[in-house]
């Protein structure tokens, strides 16, 4: 009775964290989720003793029945047979796949159970790190959004069957010498395409069939006020549409096979290709698959847009099995590393084409949450 | 026709089409070696622009004037004396009075907070690093270009190619020799 209580208890504790953390709103929130589990006395662990007694009983009478039905398969059938003469052998299988089951499902039951402190934690880091770094929802309609981003960049016009605005937040970053707002969005695009494939005939032969194939698709881009560059393209892939008229090609062999440059103008293509920028992006392009930078023709706007799924992905060197150390860690925020760094790439780029006669006043340092 | 005849027409043919391949690729490389090596003219010859303005700002401040004026003319002279024709070890000069007069301007805003405190100044500082940047970059970039048109240069059978039509020579690459007296560690080239 005392396990049963503890489970009971621990099962809680982790359902009122988990409720805490849903509904938290800012690091103060996720705190007092990781004190609920804190707070708990007794091991953070289940007490699995039952769970696997049972597991190993179900388990070892299905190997008792299989090596049965195979030491002695007359016998077996013989019993079968008293209870469903027509359907003898199809009543050991389900015997013997009903066992199985049942083997299956408790031992489901205790790793799910175990792995929910584990997916409590991700949880709560995940939603630490979005505070940490700044980052809300955009309540806007999906629609409504790729509707506006496809006005000012080409690079939303991807899929030819269907497209989708699928996680759209926004934040702040405050650099050294600029502050700017961003969005983060993550377009899911479905191409659809035909395919020829072999089939047999029926007759020995095979013929040639045509079936629609739709490829699944996610890109992942931050878009931003970008007002010292028009009018440019840096493409490393995907579609020629967000090319412009003019293509550039620089003084570096490098840079050149792993972007298409194109400008509005060649002037403009002359006055963005800085060695500065050059090598910039050239250090950027091993980091971010496909990796393109889309600079509105009139708005001012960025959109830079790659393949890459973990620019929100974080590390979690510890979990609410040590919930001190944990806690310590929602306290100093879980860092996004592979957005800060976009970040810092974005805010280099605008240092080197900023005018240095027409700086902004120095800027606060950003507060995090 | 006999087959050996053809055998030898299409061997000719690859044979002449591989020659005039290489040769275009020695000149094109030469070619993007040498608009390499413009670039980083052209950006230190834009630090000439700036120094104009910083001169005249400098000699507002008679009492840093003469060391800095001093550091100026001698940047100056060295983008003026850069040859039109790549080669790295030309940059030496330039490359040590660009930080010789960074220091000095860092120095004398430490030591004066009237100078720190003007902003145009402090603009000019930060164009003349930008500038500085970009050039350092374009180094990257001819770097870059010179190894490649080295390698095919030396490396068979662009060494025939060259040795029989071209005739190119190898385009020296830009080394900081200031900065490489700084490491016990010498490589073994």
């Amino acid at each position: 009775m005392g396990n049963r209580t503890h489970n009971a208890q621990l099962k809680g504790v982790i359902e009122l964290a988990t409720q805490t953390g849903q509904s938290a709103r800012n690091k103060q929130d996720l705190l007092h989720a990781v004190q609920a589990i804190r707070d708990f006395k007794g091991p953070l662990r289940f007490d699995n003793t039952l769970p696997w007694c049972l597991t190993l009983l179900l388990a070892g009478l299905t190997l008792v029945v299989v090596g049965l039905c195979y030491q002695y398969p007359m016998q077996a059938t013989t019993w079968a047979a008293k209870v469903t003469p027509d359907k003898a052998h199809l009543l050991l299988l389900a015997v013997v796949a009903g066992l199985l089951t049942m083997t299956l499902l408790s031992l489901r039951a205790i790793f799910k159970r175990a792995n929910l402190l584990s997916g409590l934690s991700t949880d709560l880091a995940r939603r630490s790190s979005l505070f940490s770094a700044g980052l809300s929802p955009i309540d806007s309609p999906p629609g409504l959004i790729l509707e506006q981003l496809g006005e000012h960049f080409e690079d939303y016009q991807r899929g030819n069957h269907s497209r989708d605005i699928t996680r759209a937040l926004r934040g702040r970053y405050q650099g050294p010498l600029h502050s700017f707002e961003y969005a983060y969005y993550q377009l899911h695009y479905v191409v659809r395409r035909l395919e020829q494939e072999e089939v047999s005939d029926g007759k020995g032969g095979t013929r040639q069939q045509t079936r629609v194939v739709y490829d699944h698709h996610d890109r992942f881009s931050l878009v931003l006020d970008f007002p010292w560059i028009e009018g440019i393209a840096v493409r490393s892939g995907g579609p020629s549409a967000i090319d412009f008229e003019h293509k550039h090609q620089t003084s570096s062999t490098d840079f050149n096979r792993a972007f298409t440059l194109t400008g509005a103008s060649a002037m403009a293509c002359a006055r963005f290709a800085k060695p500065v920028t050059v090598v910039h992006l050239l250090g950027l392009k091993p980091r971010f698959s496909q990796l393109n930078l889309e600079f509105s023709l009139n708005q001012g706007g960025l959109c830079i847009s790659f393949d890459n799924s973990d620019l929100l992905g974080f590390q979690l060197p510890c979990d609410l099995h040590s919930p001190s150390e944990f806690h310590a860690l929602i306290d100093a925020g879980v860092p996004l590393p592979a957005l800060t760094q976009l970040l810092e790439a974005i805010h280099t780029l605008a240092e080197q084409h900023d005018d240095n006669f027409n700086l902004p006043r120095q800027a606060t340092p950003h507060m995090e949450n | 026709m006999d087959i050996p005849v053809i055998i030898g027409l299409v061997i000719a043919v690859i044979v002449s089409l591989t020659v005039i391949g290489l040769y275009n690729s020695i000149i094109g490389g030469h070619n993007r070696a040498q608009r390499a090596w413009a670039d980083v003219l052209t950006y230190e010859r834009q630090k000439t622009k700036v120094l104009d303005a910083l001169q005249e700002q400098v000699t507002q401040y008679q009492e840093y004037e003469q060391s800095l004026l001093g550091e100026i003319t001698r940047l100056r002279s060295a983008i003026a004396e850069l040859p039109a024709a790549a080669d790295g070890n030309s940059l030496a000069k330039t490359e040590q009075a660009t930080q010789a007069l960074l220091s000095g301007l860092r120095v004398a805003f430490e030591a004066y907070p009237d100078l720190k405190a003007s902003e145009v100044l402090n603009n000019l500082m930060r164009e003349i690093t930008e500038q500085q940047e970009n050039v350092g970059a374009a180094i990257v970039i001819f770097n870059g270009e010179v190894e490649r048109f080295n390698n095919t240069l030396q490396m068979f059978p662009g060494s025939l190619v060259n040795g029989a039509l071209n005739k190119k020579s190898p385009i020296t690459p830009f080394t900081d020799a200031q900065a490489a007296q700084g490491f016990s560690y010498r490589p073994n080239l």
